[in-house]
């Protein structure tokens, strides 16, 4: 029994030995794995971090994506328009076909060069939305090009898609639903207007659009806000930038502008008649071999009569080549201009364009005489900010932003020596545990071999 | 472009500047011609069409003598003597966003010193605004069920009122030149559902919906709003109750009427939205509810007798104070909307009128008499 007992004694003890060692090591894990999760925990909040600030766009990036948009969109109406054109007969379609993408591309570029990024965004949103309830969902695309109107509608439809994924990027749904309703109402109440390529939010904006904007402004959307530290400086990178994106991008579309003045003189009434004349001439002086053969007699006095018509013909046909010349010479004018740009181009920058309407020939020398202002303003900008470097003025701008980089750099300083003095203390508190728990099992365990 | 090319370009966009040159023998096989002087409409004409004329949004010039008699059933509204002042928040659908908004401003133009707020945020985002009292009027784009007004009264200690506004639909839209003659209760959950239970045939291209349609065995891609959506949530709860959408070739669209542009702009496009949202360019798909029903398409009358399968009323709903009457300067924006000015607008905008019976007796008096200022 007592053996029995002293064995069953044996192995309770074993057990409590065993189970104490394991109790040992729950606490020792406990006490690591404490450490770890608050490990865990903090990486989680990194990473949240990390993804909040993936989440949110700078406003370098979203001056980007709206360069992108406006270069999307160009090539969205250019291949709509080339199949739109491309083999039509109709010279008013053409004309039409041709009016929209100069209209609708210069607007975007015009936008994608003005001076607020998030404007840009919703201007872009805005015109791309209405162009959608003007030329597709009245279905006024249908009524002017017919089957050819596919183009158009799926171009400008795809344009839409593109802006209202760009929108997602930078507000939340709420504001996004803000932001249709703005300009559903505006639609409702103006939609007549056949100008919507040059609408601007801040026409459809209400007090509520306003304040949309300085929300999403202020970081109550998904775009960073900015200090106003930076801001300057940023403000003449962008300036710089617009002007290089306006200055390479001017060229892509100032020949629609030739074309445009061509139709404009095609759709002119004294043109109209004098084709009109010229088409019956034509008719008459074709049929006319057959009814010298049919007519006999009466063929001499028609053939003078055909000469009289040809004599007065050929002076309608030298109006129309004189269109034609004053055309030439009118791309002529726009080719200098282009090598003027081009000669900017290569001596330094850029331009920022007011906002207004697509340039005509007539304005091109205006136009070119701001882009060339805006670029000496532009270096204007950098160079005040440049020389703001060396002086105090902008040092003590910065002197906030560094001593909250300090203030960030101790705090983490702390942070990290509480973490480490914290495992510091655990480990050694564990190690003094285990000692103890080891002297005492080594104490018992002595006492216990001692012959009682 | 050289100058050279644009010469050409010039050449070919006036041939007449050869053509027209006379040329008698031999006889010229055709002389193309310069159709400065078509017959059809210049650009100006068809950029004024009647048709293309304000309101342009979504108005197909169904506003009938039947419409206008529904909207003279109502009271004209008489302003208030002491001109209301203050905020007034609605929070609404996205289908009653946009009209609400209208009717607000009209309201306004009465009471310049009121100011009422509109937004979209969804018809349950609405509700819950309004239990934690951050807007004073909601419009909800579906029934409100008996155990949801108990629910909120509960939460909130004080009154619910719902007032039926103007009435709607849920329609699934095509573009405009799809024939698709109508479309079933089964075939829309096979056409929208990802487990199809209510049917047993899956589609996934035209030619599934319709074998004789000119689409052929092109896919049917879906255009939805998204699932938050009053709108939606109408039509899942009709042709898939408690399944899930379908993924593939599923494009949701931030708002209702994004999703009637896509009808308008692709062929092929399917999508969900209200009978308000409808435009020109997009054709509204007569539903059947199920083999053998009659296919009904929704209008006026159809709405208006409850024939269509998919209507749904919009409504008003408002909470009272503490002390169980509601706030003065609501009820008399209610009292406009329900007058002849405001259902005409709602009219204009391409609702259709409650019937005046439908309003409930304890609402009337509210409508009829015009509150103390």
């Amino acid at each position: 029994m007592s053996i029995h007992a002293f064995g069953h004694m044996r192995t309770s003890e074993s057990i409590g030995a065993r189970g104490f060692l394991s109790l040992l090591l729950l606490a020792a894990t406990v006490l690591v794995g404490a450490g770890c999760g608050g490990q865990a925990k903090k990486k989680a909040s990194l990473a949240q971090q990390a993804q909040l600030r993936d989440e949110t766009m700078t406003r370098q990036q979203l001056e980007e994506l709206s360069d992108s948009f406006a270069d999307r969109y160009y090539t969205l109406m250019l291949g709509a328009s080339e199949r739109v054109m491309r083999d039509n007969p109709s010279v008013q379609q053409r004309r039409i076909m041709n009016g929209l993408r100069l209209l609708g591309v210069s607007s975007m570029y015009d936008i994608a060069t003005s001076p607020d990024t998030l404007t840009q965004l919703v201007d872009q949103i805005a015109v791309v939305t209405l162009q959608n309830c003007f030329w597709v969902n009245s279905g006024r695309a249908r009524a002017i090009w017919g089957d050819r109107a596919i183009f158009v509608e799926q171009a400008l439809r795809k344009a839409r898609e593109d802006a209202w994924d760009m929108a997602a990027r930078v507000f939340n749904e709420e504001q996004l639903e803000d932001l249709d309703l703005l300009i559903t109402n505006w639609w409702v109440r103006r939609g007549g207007t056949s100008f919507v390529a040059y609408v601007r939010f801040s026409e459809i904006a209400t007090r509520k659009g306003e304040n949309l904007i300085e929300e999403v402004k202020s970081g109550g959307g998904l775009l960073e806000p900015i200090d106003r530290a930076t801001e300057q400086v940023e403000q003449a990178n962008l300036a710089l930038q617009r002007s290089f994106f306006w200055a390479k991008r001017l060229p892509l579309f100032a020949n629609w502008q030739v074309l445009a003045l061509s139709y404009e003189y095609l759709a002119m009434p004294e043109v109209q008649t004098l084709l009109a004349k010229a088409h019956a001439i034509s008719d008459l002086v074709v049929d006319m071999p057959d009814q010298i053969a049919a007519k006999g007699e009466l063929a001499k006095e028609l053939m003078a009569a055909a000469g009289q018509l040809m004599d007065k013909a050929g002076p309608l046909t030298q109006n129309i080549q004189s269109i034609a010349r004053e055309s030439g010479q009118a791309m002529e004018r726009v080719n200098r201009s282009l090598e003027l740009v081009q000669a900017m181009q290569a001596a330094a920058g850029p331009p920022n364009p007011a906002a207004g309407p697509p340039p005509t020939l007539d304005e091109y020398g205006v136009l070119l005489e701001q882009v060339r202002q805006n670029l000496l303003e532009a270096n204007r900008l950098l160079e005040t900010t440049g020389s703001l470097t060396d002086q105090r003025a902008l040092e003590q701008r910065l002197k906030p932003i560094e001593s909250l980089v300090q203030m960030r750099i101790r705090e983490i300083q702390g942070a990290t020596d509480e973490l480490i003095s914290g495992i510091f203390v655990r480990v050694t508190w564990l190690l003094i545990g285990v000692g103890l728990v080891g002297g005492v099992a080594w104490l018992w365990a002595r006492g216990k071999g001692k012959p009682s | 472009m050289t100058l050279a090319q644009l010469l050409i370009m010039l050449a070919t966009i006036a041939p007449s500047a050869q053509d027209a040159t006379p040329r008698a023998i031999p006889k010229p096989q055709s002389v193309e011609k310069v159709d400065v002087a078509e017959d059809g409409p210049t650009v100006e004409e068809i950029l004024n069409l009647p048709e293309f004329a304000a309101p342009p949004a979504s108005t197909t010039g169904d506003y009938t003598a039947a419409m206008s008699e529904a909207v003279q059933a109502f009271p004209p509204y008489e302003p208030v003597a002491p001109k209301w002042s203050g905020t007034l928040r609605i929070m609404a659908s996205s289908s009653m966003a946009s009209p609400l908004s209208s009717l607000a401003e009209a309201f306004g133009l009465l009471y310049p010193d009121a100011r009422i707020v509109v937004r979209q945020g969804g018809t349950d985002r609405g509700l819950r605004a309004m239990e934690r009292g951050e807007c004073d009027l909601v419009g909800v784009s579906r029934e409100l069920p008996p155990d949801e007004i108990e629910r909120i009264e509960r939460a909130t200690g004080r009154r619910v009122l719902v007032v039926p506004m103007a009435m709607d639909a849920v329609c699934v839209f095509v573009n405009v030149d799809n024939p698709l003659p109508g479309i079933t209760r089964e075939q829309l959950n096979g056409t929208f559902s990802l487990t199809h239970r209510l049917t047993k045939d899956f589609v996934s291209r035209w030619n599934d919906l319709d074998p004789d349609s000119p689409l052929g065995d092109k896919f049917v891609p879906l255009h939805v709003p998204r699932q938050t959506d009053g709108t939606m949530q109408a039509f899942m709860a009709y042709a898939m109750p408690g399944e899930e959408v379908q993924t593939a070739l599923r494009y949701d669209e931030p708002t209702p009427s994004s999703v009637v542009n896509a009808c308008c702009a692709y062929p092929a496009a399917i999508g969900i939205a209200g009978y308000a949202d409808r435009q020109p360019r997009a054709r509204i798909v007569p539903m059947s509810d199920g083999p053998g029903k009659p296919f009904v398409a929704p209008s006026f009358q159809t709405l208006r007798d409850r024939t269509y399968p998919l209507w749904r009323p919009f409504n008003l709903v408002l909470l009272s104070d503490p002390a169980g009457a509601f706030p003065a300067m609501t009820v008399d924006l209610i009292r406009f909307i329900l007058s002849e000015s405001g259902q005409d607008l709602c009219a204009d905008m391409s609702m259709v009128p409650v019937p005046i019976a439908d309003i409930p007796e304890e609402i009337m008096p509210r409508v009829t008499t015009p509150p103390p200022g």
